[in-house]
């Protein structure tokens, strides 16, 4: 019943090429997925990903203070004296007996913190710096490679003759819901593809279970691809742990699901059972960084079950080749019960391998993307990551936002979390597409906005 | 530490008052009339919301016409009606879809209240009086926009509130023109904010309770007749509470008719 079948090619030592997954039939007419060569991969050189992680300088608020008072002061009348220089906001940090507060509109923190020193009773009055401890992770490789969830614009040099210009900004935003939320282990995210390396150190202890795996039909899901596990890792890789990469979603699990081969190929079948399989073992997310060109109703039909379930279904719009379709792919393609991610690149603009069409829902960054990979995959001269594009890159960095989402409000419906994905996008292409268009959808996510408190003002 | 103040300053206070109240003469008084004006309020209440787990600052601006009734010597009926400011800035509305953290200041909503002042004694110059009040603010529906989002969003809603507060007041009829008076009363204030979020297909709604954590209000004011016919009014509170204080401040004038 196996069809077609198409090897990942390597190029040794830097460019290794991988695939995207398309559709194709074989002589006998059946559907199955399968890799193309079309997507290429870079592994990280060990000169490079040895490279310290660049320190962020320290900035101070511009409307908080810490304000200590002198010993024998009271808390009321403490707080009475913040209250009488229209501090706001106001919060005792016990222990350390320090008063966290909030400069009012229209006043300094260096002039707050003169006035309240002219005040007797105020032992010391200092500015209330920025911290990322927990916001940005201290992973090994998150500063300089993962642009992606964190752009500081310069230069992301990842070969010698590959050499990226970075845009600031150009990024899902993800310290800004890391402050919100990093996860939690009780969401879970199915991978559905070709299993996962459940002994990769970003990897062995986010896993669940050992998943399934539907095309050995046993329950070992392990990896003997390396697309599965480079997607696994940027959803949710063991993050701050001082090596390594960040996923995105730092705490949330992992559920293994196999439904494509070695060589990256799979049949429908195997991923409609995966689908189902991961909805029934407690799936709050499922990726599926794959796809087929041709429409399925079972395929359909196992989306809309993950999705009746309350379960979020994110899937890769597809990758397209000169003179291949660049209609969205499928199950990317079934509107009403998945989340199909385009790709962006390191400017915010569209990747140009980059299906298309009115399904797309939003866009992720999906180029030159680190990801963890098999120690047996990149070799032993090489650490276990790579590099690599497509939107199978992109759509992983969803489905870690919707977990995010899911552990910050656990009561929301899955039609809930695919609204919010795609209203707080950012509109990055608005000057050729304004509002939602066919390349970016909504636009590239932003986990910020979708986590994060919105002020309403005036 | 409290019996040592109640030993050192309380009791010889209350004698103090108690000699006072039997030994100064009798000031006039009103018999029974209407009166009407306008009072403006402004107080502030920490509260706490999501269940005692957050706190944050309100406070609220009244400006109401006030009408009382002099029914006989010592019951007095007030009635007021405004309009009302209440600034509830710090809320945060998480179990929204999208969460909102209410940053926008005042927020209107229509003010009625009614009071009631009997009198329980009176020696001489002094009067001790019961003092009772409410005061409901009922929301007026305010819409915001939420502007950053992929598609227009608003978000439609408004806090309402109740203030009530019960207690003594000691009033000294020290002239014909001028009549202090310091009470001390208990104060609760509670409501609730509510917003409904819509964003696209995306809605939700949310209310969210919120009590003041001051529950003691302790008021200096005094009435002052500028001629028959007019009197100004005035009174500053505060509340003390675990960490705080609140405030409350009112002026107003009566017209005598």
């Amino acid at each position: 019943m196996r069809i077609f079948s198409q090897k990942a090619c390597r190029v040794v030592p830097i460019v290794l090429a991988l695939l995207l997954l398309g559709l194709a039939s074989d002589n006998s007419g059946q559907q199955k997925t399968e890799k193309r060569n079309r997507v290429a991969e870079r592994t990280s050189r060990k000169a490079r990903v040895d490279r310290t992680v660049r320190s962020s300088s320290s900035a101070l608020a511009t409307d908080r203070l810490i304000v200590k008072f002198k010993s024998g002061t009271t808390a009321a009348t403490a707080e009475t004296l913040l209250q009488y220089h229209s501090l706001s906001n106001i919060r005792r940090i016990s222990g350390v007996d320090v008063y966290r507060v909030k400069v009012p509109a229209g006043v300094t923190v260096r002039q707050m913190i003169a006035a309240l020193s002219q005040d007797p009773a105020v032992s010391s009055a200092r500015p209330d710096y920025r911290t990322k401890i927990c916001a940005v992770p201290n992973d090994s490789y998150f500063s300089y490679y993962q642009y992606n969830l964190r752009n500081q614009g310069g230069s992301l040099i990842i070969a010698d003759d590959l050499v990226l210009a970075l845009t600031s900004g150009a990024d899902i935003k993800a310290p800004a819901a890391w402050d919100v939320t990093t996860g939690s282990a009780s969401t879970i995210i199915g991978i559905v593809d070709t299993g996962v390396d459940m002994s990769h150190s970003e990897l062995s202890g986010k896993v669940v279970s050992t998943g399934y795996d539907f095309v050995n039909d046993d329950s070992d899901a392990t990896d003997d691809n390396s697309h599965g596990t480079w997607v696994a890792g940027i959803a949710a890789a063991a993050t701050n742990n001082s090596s390594g990469i960040a996923g995105v979603a730092w705490n949330c699990k992992i559920l293994p699901v196999k439904v494509m081969d070695a060589d990256g190929n799979g049949y429908y079948s195997d991923m409609i059972e995966g689908i189902v399989y991961a909805a029934d073992n407690g799936a709050k997310v499922i990726n599926i960084s794959a796809g087929g060109t041709d429409d399925d109703t079972t395929l359909e039909a196992a989306c809309k079950y993950a999705y009746d379930k309350g379960v979020v279904v994110v899937a890769a719009a597809g990758n397209f080749d000169t003179g291949e379709s660049t209609a969205v792919t499928y199950p990317a393609a079934y509107d009403n019960y998945v989340l199909a991610v385009a790709a962006t690149d390191y400017t915010d603009a569209w990747a140009d391998f980059s299906c298309y069409g009115s399904q797309v829902d939003v866009a992720a960054p999906g180029v030159w993307i680190l990801g963890p990979a098999p120690q047996w995959y990149v070799g032993s001269d090489y650490l276990p990551y790579i590099f690599g594009s497509g939107t199978s890159a992109a759509s992983p960095q969803v489905a870690g936002f919707a977990a995010l989402l899911f552990t910050s409000k656990s009561w929301l419906t899955a039609s809930q979390v695919m609204s919010i994905i795609r209203v707080s996008a950012d509109d990055v292409n608005k000057t050729t597409y304004s509002g939602k268009d066919n390349y970016l959808g909504y636009g590239r996510i932003n986990m910020g906005r979708g986590l994060a408190a919105y002020k309403i003002t005036k | 530490m409290n019996g040592r103040i109640q030993r050192v300053f309380v009791w010889p206070a209350l004698a103090a008052v108690l000699t006072l109240l039997l030994a100064v003469p009798a000031a006039a008084e009103d018999q029974t009339g209407f009166k009407a004006g306008f009072t403006l309020e402004h107080f502030s209440r920490k509260v706490s919301w999501n269940d005692a787990a957050e706190t944050s600052k309100s406070s609220a601006n009244l400006f109401a016409a006030r009408a009382e009734i002099v029914a006989s010597p010592g019951l007095i009926f007030d009635f007021t009606a405004g309009f009302a400011l209440s600034n509830f800035n710090g809320l945060v509305f998480d179990t929204l879809p999208i969460s909102l953290d209410y940053e926008a200041g005042g927020a209107s909503g229509v003010a009625i209240g009614a009071g009631l002042r009997a009198r329980i004694a009176r020696f001489n110059d002094f009067e001790i009086e019961g003092a009772a009040r409410f005061v409901y603010c009922l929301k007026l529906n305010k819409t915001w926009t939420l502007d950053d989002f992929a598609v227009t969003g608003t978000a439609t809603g408004g806090p309402t509130w109740m203030r009530v507060s019960a207690g003594p007041r000691l009033l000294y009829h020290s002239t014909d023109k001028f009549t202090p008076y310091l009470s001390v009363s208990a104060d609760w204030f509670s409501g609730h904010f509510e917003l409904a979020e819509t964003i696209g297909d995306l809605s939700g709604q949310e209310k969210k309770k919120i009590k003041g954590k001051s529950l003691v209000d302790i008021a200096l004011g005094g009435d002052y007749k500028l001629s028959d016919r007019v009197t100004l009014r005035a009174e500053a509170g505060f509340l003390p509470y675990g960490g705080g204080v609140d405030a409350d401040l009112s002026v107003g004038f009566l017209y005598n008719f």
